[in-house]
């Protein structure tokens, strides 16, 4: 089956490809992968679905830095800014859920799941939370993405100058912030774009650019997508604030490099 | 230690991008308002919810609520009518209404027939956009024209093929177009650019080719689950829909660390203008391999994430996990594991293409 195929050739072109963090990062894959699954089922059995989604993202959040990037000072510092920054997301994304009611299945489209194909509605679990689950697993990971991107390299340049003060940190924070976020909305957009072309297509066949606009599904899609991309924001300035002051807050001595240099070796 | 480094910018900078911050916040309220309004546009009653009321029905999960709506175009502007209606608190396929909801109505405005959501649709974007804008700086902006590029250049295909064109042949010729404007967009107009390009292009294409052939060589794929499909449909229009959608993903995974490996690559060379391929190599390798891990995680999440409530109301209907994984999460699926496929094909090809640019920088 074609899955078990691609399944397979992804797992040998990462061994082969892939260096260690690759491989490292399969394993995470997986991990997380289980988690989700877990968290899928727990809801179905009757887990609140806010706290499962709440849990997913925590768990996986933890598991992607830590296990991925070892446990030091870089990977708290940018736990906490995914953190931070999701507790931020979570009232907007509340926000969006209730006044654009994009809670349940699809009502304009064609779908495979619905009432007249035999799946009855009263299931007894509140899709609104679910669908804000949906918003919040989405996110996870382009949210650690670019926080990761962002301390890790202040740490670098924090190597390379250990002179340099909070503020020239937190702006260098800013500028590879800047440098990876037009490469990640892109990739969030045509992620977008693949998973929405059908849609977009089967309303512009049947229905009108104005119904796309107004449905569920669309909503659904754009608003995920836009809640993401608008995470990845967020997090750049949280996570190169938290970087500078970790870098600089108690002793400047973070590198154990005990040479007060000048911090110019490398000429610019 | 504080800020020795303190105001590095000229004063002008920080009024500039005040006001720039100002400007951007400006419109993307106006236009907030704007699509909030523009009750004139539809031809549909739009009703405003002025009151509801919530009661249970005996012997029945289900609950009633009686709205009141205020219509705000068409004949009947300004009058109030009164509607009632049903909803299971799950809320799997019904919706329950709230002060302040915009619907669209009936005809006779007895039922209610769908809601206004273009405005948190319009909400949602504008934020995104305006922080671009604001927190982006000069690259703010650009990524917002990239976008907006991509979402025209999208549009226009969508006509194409309304127009009777394949699919396929317009995916594949979109993405090549995509994939320049973004490009050039971030790196502007440069060699690495086209070296990004080719990576991208190549990485995408053979990832493609894999699923091309996994596709034909498929006895059945269970197309009743894609979801919007345009029916009817023959095999073939369903194969060539089905792999348009997983271009696209595997292009956005692509596109990214090409970027990044070119651009390490070009930031490399700068330093050091006399480094061997070689080398260039083993160090690009080690760049990709910092973020692969992270670009096939965001990949997994953003594609995957959909399938929540499908599984929810699928397993409560008694269909067992592993029929969902196989059948409803097919698609998703194929498009997440082509997609990653694909970046770890773009590990090589990038890295190959940076030695390249060594080679050429160093002969000249």
């Amino acid at each position: 089956m074609m899955l078990i195929v691609l399944t397979v050739i992804f797992v040998l072109l990462a061994l082969f490809t892939g260096g260690d963090r690759t491989a490292k990062s399969i394993v995470t894959l997986f991990l997380s992968a289980g988690v989700m699954m877990l968290t899928i089922v727990a809801i179905y059995l009757g887990v609140p679905p806010l706290a499962g989604g709440l849990f997913c993202v925590a768990v996986v959040a933890v598991i992607t830095t830590l296990f991925q990037n070892e446990c030091n000072q870089k990977s708290m510092t940018a736990l906490l800014a995914v953190f931070l920054t999701t507790a931020v997301l979570l009232l907007l994304i509340f926000v969006f859920v209730d006044r654009g009611h994009l809670a349940g299945m699809a009502d304009t489209g064609q779908v495979y799941v619905r009432e007249s194909n035999g799946f009855e509605g009263n299931i007894g679990i509140d899709m609104r939370m679910v669908e804000v689950a949906v918003l919040l697993i989405t996110l996870v990971g382009a949210v650690i993405d670019a926080a990761i991107a962002v301390v890790a390299g202040t740490y670098e340049v924090a190597a390379a100058r250990p002179a340099l003060g909070r503020q020239a940190l937190f702006r260098s924070g800013m500028r590879i912030g800047g440098n990876i976020l037009s490469s990640t909305v892109n990739t969030l957009f045509f992620i977008f774009a693949g998973e929405y072309l059908l849609l977009f297509v089967n309303f512009m066949t049947y229905y009108s650019f104005a119904a796309m606009i107004n449905s569920k599904e669309f909503a659904q899609g754009a608003i995920s997508i836009a809640v993401s991309a608008f995470g990845c924001v967020l997090v750049i300035p949280v996570a190169a604030a938290l970087a500078a002051v970790r870098l600089t807050g108690g002793s400047n001595r973070q590198y154990g490099n005990e040479e007060t240099d000048d911090g110019g070796e490398r000429s610019e | 230690m504080t800020g020795v480094a303190g105001s590095m910018w000229p004063r002008d900078s920080g009024r500039r991008r005040a006001i720039r911050a100002a400007v951007a916040l400006v419109c993307a309220i106006l236009l907030f308002l704007a699509v909030y309004n523009d009750y004139s546009v539809y031809e549909s009653p739009i009703g405003k919810v002025t009151a509801v009321s919530t009661q249970k029905i005996k012997g029945s999960t289900k609950r009633q609520q009686v709205l009141q709506l205020k219509i705000k175009n068409g004949h009947e502007k300004g009058q109030t009518v009164t509607i009632v209606q049903r909803y299971d608190p799950s809320q799997v396929y019904d919706t329950a209404y709230e002060k302040g909801d915009m619907l669209f109505l009936n005809a006779d405005c007895t039922k209610v027939a769908g809601v206004k959501r273009d405005y948190v649709v319009a909400a949602a974007i504008l934020l995104l956009l305006a922080m671009l804008v604001i927190a982006g700086r000069g690259k703010g902006l650009l990524s917002v024209l990239c976008l907006a590029g991509n979402v025209l250049l999208f549009y226009f295909l969508a006509r194409l093929f309304l127009a009777g064109h394949d699919i396929l042949w317009l995916t594949i010729g979109g993405s090549i177009l995509f994939t320049l404007l973004t490009l050039v967009l971030i790196s502007g107009f440069r060699r690495e650019t086209l070296l990004a390009f080719a990576a991208a292009a190549v990485s995408a294409g053979a990832a493609s080719l894999i699923a091309f052939v996994l596709i034909w060589l498929s006895k059945d794929i269970g197309y009743e689950y894609l979801d919007f499909l345009p029916e009817p449909y023959t095999r073939m229009q369903a194969n060539h829909f089905f792999l348009s959608t997983i271009i696209i993903s595997c292009l956005g995974a692509v596109i990214d660390v090409a970027v990044t490996i070119t651009a390490s690559a070009s930031e490399v060379l700068r330093r050091d203008p006399s480094i061997q391929p070689g080398r260039l190599r083993r160090s690009m390798s080690k760049v990709a391999d910092d973020i692969t891990g992270t670009m096939i995680n965001v990949l997994f999440f953003t594609n995957m994430a959909a399938i929540l409530p499908v599984c929810m109301v699928s397993l409560a209907n008694d269909v067992r996990f592993l029929t969902i994984m196989k059948y409803n999460a097919y698609f998703d699926i194929a498009r997440f594991l082509d997609g990653a496929a694909a970046i770890l094909i773009a590990i090589p090809v990038s890295t190959f293409a940076a030695g390249l640019f060594a080679k050429g920088r160093r002969s000249k």
